[in-house]
Parts: C-alpha cells; sequence; structure tokens
C-alpha cells in the first residue's frame, strides 16, 4: 500500500468541475469587471410601461411580458405580484412557472444584484445522455462538448473524453473554461505535452490571463520542458493589474517553482501573497507546501475553502475521521482524480479502516479502471478484511503499471499470498518487491509490513525483525513514515496479537520508542 | 383684454374633433404596442361611413416636462418624420402584414399651445398578448399562424430593404382570429438611409433585443446588425407565443452573474460560448413544452431564428450556399406546414 499524504509533488493544474461550479469557484468571467452603471431612461420607460400594463391587465401575458422585462432591465414593484399572479395560475405554462419562482426566489434571497445567485447546480448538471441528446440538436456548444468530455472522464471513457474535449476546443479556442478543462483531462491522462500543446496556439490570450497562465507553468512543469512564460508570470505578479483572486494560482505556481528551486523564502512570500484572496486550489497548495516550507501558516477561513486542504491537515493531525470526510468531499469535487481516492484509500487503510479504504480505491477505479495504485490500495484493504479471493482477483486485473509501481504491487501480492496461508511464496514476492523498491521508503514499509506478517504468524525471529525495521525507520527522518510505521504497529496490535506489540516496542531503544508511543487518535486500544 | 387660455397638452385634447376626416371618438388608455408610447396618446376615431381607426397624436408637451427637452423634441419629430417616410413606403410596397396607415398630418389649432402630429392607422382589436389570455384553451394552430404571419412581415420588409428592429408580442396586433399584422415602425432601420436611432446600440426593446446588441457588439455590416436582430425577435415572438417567456430573458436568467451583461467586461466573442450553452438549455426547456412529431422541427427554427452568434443565425442552408442566411421565406413555408401539422394533431402544446 502506497502514496502517503505530501509524498507526491502537487502542481496548480487546474480543478475541473462543471461550468456552475467552476464560477462559484470565481475561475470563470472577465479578470475585472463593470461597475453596474444606471439603467438608460429609455428601458425604464419601457419598464414603467409594461408595469402600468400589468396594472390594467393583470392577466397571465401581461405578467409574463413584465417578468421578462424585469429580468433583462430591473425589477418593479409590481414584479413579485405578476410572478405571484403567475405562480397561482394553473394555466402557466411550465416554462413561464419556472421563471416566475426563479424570480420570488431572487427577491426573497438576493438584495444585491451583483451576486444574484445561480440556479444550484444540480439543477444544472446534464448526463451523459442528455448532453449528447442536446449536442445533436445543436453541435457547436463548446461548453457542452466539454461538459460531456467531464463526464466522459468520470465514467473512465478516455477516448471519448478525449474527442470531445479535442471539438470543444477546436470551437472555442481562445476560452478560458474550456482551455482548462482540456489541460487538466491531458494531465489526467498523462499526456502534458498535449496539456502544453493545447495552450500553444492561444498564446497571445495565455499571456494575458493569468489563470491561463498559471495553468501554462504548471502544466509545463508535468512535462520535462519547463515553461518559457515563467518571466512573464513574475510581472504579471508584481504588476497586480488583475484582481488578488484571478493571480492566485499564478502566484501558486511560481511559489512552487521556487520552493523546488529551493527559494523558500521567496516561495514563502509568494505563497503568503496567493492567500491574499485565494481559489480553493492555491489553497490546497499551500496547504501541500506547507508540509515542506516552514512558516506558512492556513487560517481557518483559508481551509474551508479546501478540502484537499483540510484533508491533509486533518491527517497530519490524526484526526482520521475529519480527515476520511474531507477526503469524500475531495473526491466529490473530482470524482475523475486519482488523488483523493489514492489518498483516502492510503489513509484509511493505514488506520485500519479497511472498508473505507475499500470504498475510497473502488470510488477512484470506477474512471479510472487500470489504476494500478489503486488496485494495490484495493487488494490491501481486501485482503485485511479477509476477503482474499477478492484481493487476489483485483491484483489479477489489468492494470497500467508504471516501472515504480512493479514493486509494490508484488509486495501487495507477497501480502496476500501469506493471508492465504502461502507463507514461502508470499515471503518470495516480498523479497523481491523489496530487492526492487526505487526508495528507501518504500523498501522499509515493505520490509516492515513483512516483518509484522512474520511476526502474526508467530516466526520466531518475527519480532526481531519488527524492532530491526523501526530502528531502521527511526533513523530515516521522515515524518511521514514514521507515521506510517506507528500506524502499523497500532493496526497489528488491534488484530489480536498483543504481543508484537509489546514486543515491537520493546526491541526499540529509548528515542525511538518516543517516535511511535504517540497513539493515534480513533485507534482501539 | 387678458390672452386666450391655450390648452398646454393639446395631444391630450382631441376628443370630439375631426381630424382628417375622421372623427375622434374615444382615448384608448394606451396605444397598441408602441416604444417611446408614453410620448403618444392614442384614440379610437370613425369616419362618416362608421369605419374605426385608430389615432396616435405625439405628445410634445410632455416632452417639455424633460430636462432634454431640445433632445427629445429632436428624436421625437426625426422618429415621426422617420416614420411615416417608412409607412409610406409599405404602403407603396403593398406590405400586407405591416398595419396600414390611413393618414397622418398635423393638426394645428390657435386654442392649441403647439401643433400636434398624428398617424391614423387600421383598428386592431388588441396585440397578441390579449388575444392569448383571451383563450380557454391553447391553439397550437392559431400561435403558428400568427407567427407565420409575423414572420411574413418581417420578409416584406427585409424584401424592402427595411428591418423592424422591434419584434415583440405588444406589436404583433390581431386582426379577427386569423390575421396578425406588425405594427409599430417607430425602430425601424432602413438600409443604405439613416434612421434618428441609429446611433442606440439597442434600437428596440432592450428587454427583447439579441444577446449581442445588449454585450454592445454592433456589427458594422447593416444586413447583420439588423437583420439578424429581427429573427432573433421572431424566433422569441414563437418563444413567447407558446411559453409566454422570451429568449432574452430566459438567456439572462440562466447565466452566471459575473457573464451578464453590464458586468462582464469583455468582448462578446469571449461569452458567446457560455451565452450558447445556456441558450441550449431555453431551447431544451422549450423542446420538453412540446409534443407531437413536429415538436422538433418548431424547436429547431427556434434554435436557427436565436442562435446568440449572429453569424449562426438563420438559414443554414442558404449560409452554406452563400446566400442571405437571413431571409425567412423558407421558414414562412415551413411554418405554414406546421400550422397544417398543428391542425392534424401532429404538433401540441402541454402534455403528451
Amino acid at each position: 500500500m502506497t502514496a502517503a499524504n505530501r509524498e507526491v509533488d502537487r502542481q496548480v493544474i487546474p480543478r475541473w468541475r462543471d461550468l456552475s461550479a467552476t464560477i462559484e469557484h470565481r475561475e470563470v468571467g472577465a479578470t475585472r469587471r463593470l461597475p453596474l452603471g444606471p439603467v438608460p431612461a429609455h428601458d425604464l420607460e419601457g419598464l414603467t410601461a409594461r408595469s402600468r400594463e400589468f396594472q390594467t391587465h393583470r392577466s397571465l401575458s401581461f405578467a409574463a411580458d413584465l417578468l421578462s422585462a424585469s429580468i433583462v432591465v430591473g425589477v418593479t414593484p409590481d414584479t413579485r405580484d405578476a410572478a405571484q399572479l403567475v405562480v397561482a395560475d394553473a394555466a402557466s405554462p411550465a416554462m413561464l412557472t419556472q421563471t416566475a419562482r426563479w424570480i420570488l426566489r431572487q427577491a426573497d434571497e438576493v438584495t444585491d444584484a451583483t451576486t444574484a445567485a445561480t440556479e444550484p447546480s444540480d439543477e444544472r448538471r446534464l448526463d451523459i445522455a442528455r448532453l449528447r441528446r442536446g449536442l445533436r440538436a445543436n453541435p457547436r456548444n463548446a461548453v457542452r462538448w466539454a461538459e460531456l468530455a467531464r463526464n466522459y472522464v468520470n465514467e473512465g471513457h478516455q477516448h471519448k473524453a478525449e474527442s470531445a474535449i479535442k471539438i470543444s476546443v477546436s470551437m472555442a479556442p481562445y476560452d478560458r473554461y474550456i482551455l482548462r478543462s482540456a489541460v487538466r483531462l491531458w494531465v489526467h491522462f498523462s499526456q502534458p505535452q498535449e496539456a502544453a500543446r493545447t495552450l500553444r496556439h492561444a498564446r497571445s490570450v495565455v499571456l494575458a490571463d493569468p489563470w491561463l497562465l498559471a495553468t501554462e507553468i504548471a502544466a509545463s512543469s508535468e512535462t520535462q520542458i519547463p515553461s518559457r512564460n515563467i518571466k512573464r508570470g513574475r510581472e504579471m505578479v508584481d504588476g497586480a493589474f488583475h484582481p488578488p483572486i484571478a493571480l492566485s494560482e499564478l502566484t501558486s505556481a511560481l511559489a512552487t517553482i521556487e520552493m523546488q528551486a529551493g527559494s523558500d523564502r521567496k516561495a514563502r512570500k509568494l505563497f503568503r501573497s496567493a492567500l491574499v484572496d485565494p481559489n480553493e486550489n492555491s489553497v490546497a497548495q499551500a496547504e501541500w507546501a506547507s508540509g515542506r516550507l516552514s512558516g506558512l501558516d492556513l487560517g481557518d477561513e483559508q481551509m474551508g475553502l479546501s478540502a484537499e486542504a483540510r484533508a491533509r491537515r486533518f491527517a497530519d493531525d490524526d484526526d482520521i475521521d475529519a480527515a476520511l470526510r474531507a477526503t469524500w468531499e475531495w473526491l466529490a469535487d473530482q470524482p475523475f482524480s486519482t488523488a483523493p481516492a489514492t489518498f483516502g484509500s492510503y489513509l484509511a487503510s493505514m488506520c485500519g479502516r479497511f472498508q473505507d479504504g475499500v470504498t475510497f480505491a473502488e470510488a477512484g477505479l470506477r474512471p479510472n479502471p487500470r489504476n494500478a495504485l489503486l488496485l494495490n490500495n484495493l487488494a490491501f484493504s481486501q485482503a485485511n478484511l479477509g476477503d482474499l479471493e477478492a484481493a487476489t482477483a483485483t491484483l489479477d486485473m489489468p492494470t497500467e503499471i508504471e516501472g515504480a509501481m512493479r514493486p509494490t504491487l508484488t509486495a501487495t501480492r507477497g501480502f496476500v499470498a501469506i493471508r492465504s496461508g502461502d507463507a514461502e511464496r508470499g515471503r518470495t514476492l516480498y523479497r523481491q518487491a523489496i530487492d526492487t523498491m526505487p526508495t528507501d521508503v518504500n523498501r522499509l514499509r515493505a520490509e516492515l509490513m513483512l516483518a509484522a506478517e512474520e511476526a502474526r504468524l508467530g516466526a520466531p525471529e518475527g519480532d526481531t525483525l519488527v524492532a530491526a525495521v523501526l530502528a531502521a525507520i527511526a533513523r530515516v527522518s521522515n515524518p511521514q513514515l514514521r507515521k506510517w510505521a506507528r500506524y502499523a504497529v497500532a493496526n497489528a496490535s488491534t488484530g489480536g496479537t498483543v504481543t508484537i506489540r509489546v514486543n515491537a516496542e520493546n526491541a526499540l531503544s529509548e528515542t525511538q520508542v518516543l517516535h511511535l508511543a504517540k497513539r493515534p487518535r480513533g485507534i482501539a486500544e | 383684454m387678458p390672452p386666450p387660455v391655450r390648452i398646454e397638452q393639446p395631444a391630450s385634447e382631441l376628443l370630439g374633433r375631426i381630424v382628417d376626416g375622421w372623427t375622434v371618438t374615444r382615448k384608448i388608455e394606451r396605444p397598441h404596442g408602441s416604444t417611446g408610447g408614453h410620448f403618444s396618446i392614442g384614440y379610437e376615431v370613425e369616419s362618416a361611413d362608421g369605419s374605426r381607426a385608430f389615432l396616435k397624436a405625439l405628445d410634445y408637451s410632455s416632452a417639455m416636462r424633460r430636462p432634454d427637452v431640445a433632445e427629445v423634441l429632436n428624436a421625437m419629430t426625426a422618429g415621426y418624420q422617420f416614420e411615416r417616410k417608412v409607412l409610406d413606403e409599405c404602403e407603396r410596397r403593398r406590405m400586407n402584414r405591416i398595419v396600414r396607415v390611413f393618414g397622418a398630418g398635423t393638426i394645428v389649432d390657435p386654442s392649441f399651445l403647439h401643433a400636434v402630429n398624428y398617424l391614423i392607422f387600421e383598428p386592431a382589436e388588441g396585440d397578441v398578448r390579449r388575444a392569448l389570455d383571451a383563450m380557454a384553451h391553447f391553439d397550437t394552430a392559431w400561435a403558428l399562424s400568427t407567427c407565420h404571419h409575423a414572420a411574413v412581415a418581417v420578409q416584406q420588409l427585409h424584401l424592402g430593404g427595411l428591418a423592424h428592429q422591434d419584434v415583440k408580442p405588444s406589436n404583433l396586433l390581431t386582426f379577427g382570429v386569423s390575421l396578425a399584422k406588425l405594427g409599430d415602425l417607430g425602430r425601424v432601420s432602413k438600409r443604405g438611409a439613416e434612421a434618428p436611432h441609429d446611433e442606440m446600440p439597442v434600437r428596440g426593446d432592450r428587454s427583447y433585443a439579441p444577446p449581442e446588441l445588449l454585450y454592445g457588439q454592433v456589427d458594422p455590416d447593416w444586413t447583420v446588425r439588423c437583420q439578424a436582430c429581427d429573427l432573433y425577435l421572431l424566433g422569441s415572438l414563437i418563444l413567447f407565443m407558446f411559453t409566454r417567456t422570451q429568449t432574452t430573458a430566459e438567456i439572462l436568467r440562466r447565466l452566471p452573474t459575473p457573464l451578464r451583461p453590464g458586468i462582464f467586461a469583455d468582448s462578446y466573442d469571449r461569452v458567446l460560448p457560455y451565452v450558447i450553452n445556456v441558450f441550449d438549455e431555453v431551447a431544451d426547456a422549450f423542446e420538453a413544452q412540446l409534443h407531437g412529431q413536429r415538436a422538433a422541427e418548431l424547436v429547431d427554427h427556434f434554435r436557427a431564428l436565436c442562435h446568440p452568434d449572429p453569424a449562426q443565425r438563420g438559414d443554414a442552408v442558404r449560409r452554406r450556399r452563400g446566400q442571405n442566411p437571413y431571409d425567412v421565406q423558407r421558414l414562412i413555408s415551413r411554418l405554414d406546414v406546421l400550422c397544417h401539422d398543428a391542425r392534424a394533431g401532429y404538433l401540441r402544446k402541454g402534455s403528451p
């Protein structure tokens, strides 16, 4: 099992939500807004005439005419009356009734025309069938093609999603929402070069729009070729011509580059600037960076913006229930993304919440059925729940294995083999995995798992092995690994083999015990 | 001897007078559909043979109370002259779906503070809003036939090098059950000629105006600017006849606040994908109101007429052939067919 909190580098790749949600996150619209001017006199006179006609006739058509004029020009004292008449009239056409209800909702809830709410996003969400039907009637709707692509991604239909987003980009090649959606799709499908290519044709727009510039810089970071527009990004941030919300992602992207280059001071300053009026993604980035960068504190208000940030923070604080809740929220926001599902399945399994681990992994596998990491985490949780048949089947599913993942999967196969009663094969697989693990952290994890299994099996050298691995872990300066080891020991104790915990802790030196003694919240004694 | 008292608001004191051979018999609360109707007063007039007509008198005195009096008076007189010319042109070209003008002139009376300009029109029963309200049950065939008449009116104007610019329910006047004509030519634009309101980006009623005009995109090409606007308004009229809603309001209410006109500080091109997206929602909602084999076709016409992109609006086939896509001849034929189909039950509004 793998993918711990903050172990993987994070870039400010744009989020991908439906249009309503993206607007709610203030990521669509001109970077500047016009101040609301007065309504021209002749328009007001027309509106007054509609009001007078309604007062005279008090019938459906005249009420309807006033409602339409009120939406476009402005509300009159008679507008509410007209809306109520429409709603009360059983003969009102359904579309008109909906409009009247909308006006009544606005009148009840909204006092400031500049912040008038959109319809609840649930009402606006369309499924694939409806989107396709709509596109048959009007194929020239770039936003619908992008929404169709998003739905396809959520369902795991890669090729259909790629076709849909290409059509969308061809129809609106300079639109921020479409371009950011496209970049997110290509990064999701591990094609960052394609993401960068998508933005190349819109260079003039990218250089003028901080949202797109941030996307370009972040997408380039995913490739081996760094962005050529970092200087332009710095100029834009320094110029402060755009409002802080518009610069938030760009500043975060630049901060990330500085942090990766080791310029902590510059990075810290930029992250703080990004947090003046941040969007959700910037908060998540800053919270992720705070694990590597000291002195970067996010307030409650900022944390409230981002489920991902809360999930990471709660996980650090060992508030597992809250962390899992926040991770669900993060997954609901980005259902296609492997990141929340991986994070959730890892965290849940690490804390012995194997059923949650299964649920997270399965939710992530729906849009990403061949994701090796999620399959690995699912199999691990299934095996821990005793469903060894399912775990074996999961590991036998076709996957897209990257080189680094192969040893992890081999280790999990070893784990399943041991739990299935074939200890010898399990040991062999574990040894194979440990020998090929690309990093010390992963190797130590696998060694601890094997040692714990040996102890569980009652092998004479089990306790010694556990103690040795724990000692090695204590020497590595990796808080995430230490936390994982602490939970691994705790999980072993909840499994009923108290001896392992006692022996394991006895085997540690005093200093090492200090690292491991803090019992995580939510873990039963 | 004190000077004689002169009538300060002569346009509202015409009752009982004989104007151009017509006796002014009744003041009408509001003239049937007229943009800027607040500067005119309507009367019913009767000829010696008992036939009736509608008289619209320009109320210059109301303009006197405005702080921008010179500007308003100038606009009123220029507008009056222009409307007269346009109406004469319509008469000359025998546009039988445009409300006929029976007379026009100036009333000069020593007791009036100022002269009164007037226009006398053939009398309508009312506009389509009243006709719809008077119906016990919605008549799909009638609605389509009325839209057909409106389309013919638009085509007649377009063939004469004119564009109405203010097609809306209150300007579509009914003459019995089977006839509708387009009235209020006060906002007409003429190809190659200057009109008094040409400077205004939105010439007709803002609440019906196509979105490109609300975002300030005024195409320099008269055909795109004016005829495409008429097509949009015609599509909006179709929507109104079936749902009593109209396209612009339905688009705007679905459009997120930051993207609305007056707030979105960028070009129309930039907001167009979103306007198209919500327009499709409107078209989907319209389709959901209709039933029958021909419902989809009517919605397709609506989509073509009201497409938020003027460059995509109108007849796609004609556009592909390099012809004027804003020609509505084909639409007129199809509306006629749909009207017959509606009578046969292939298109209806309401529950399936």
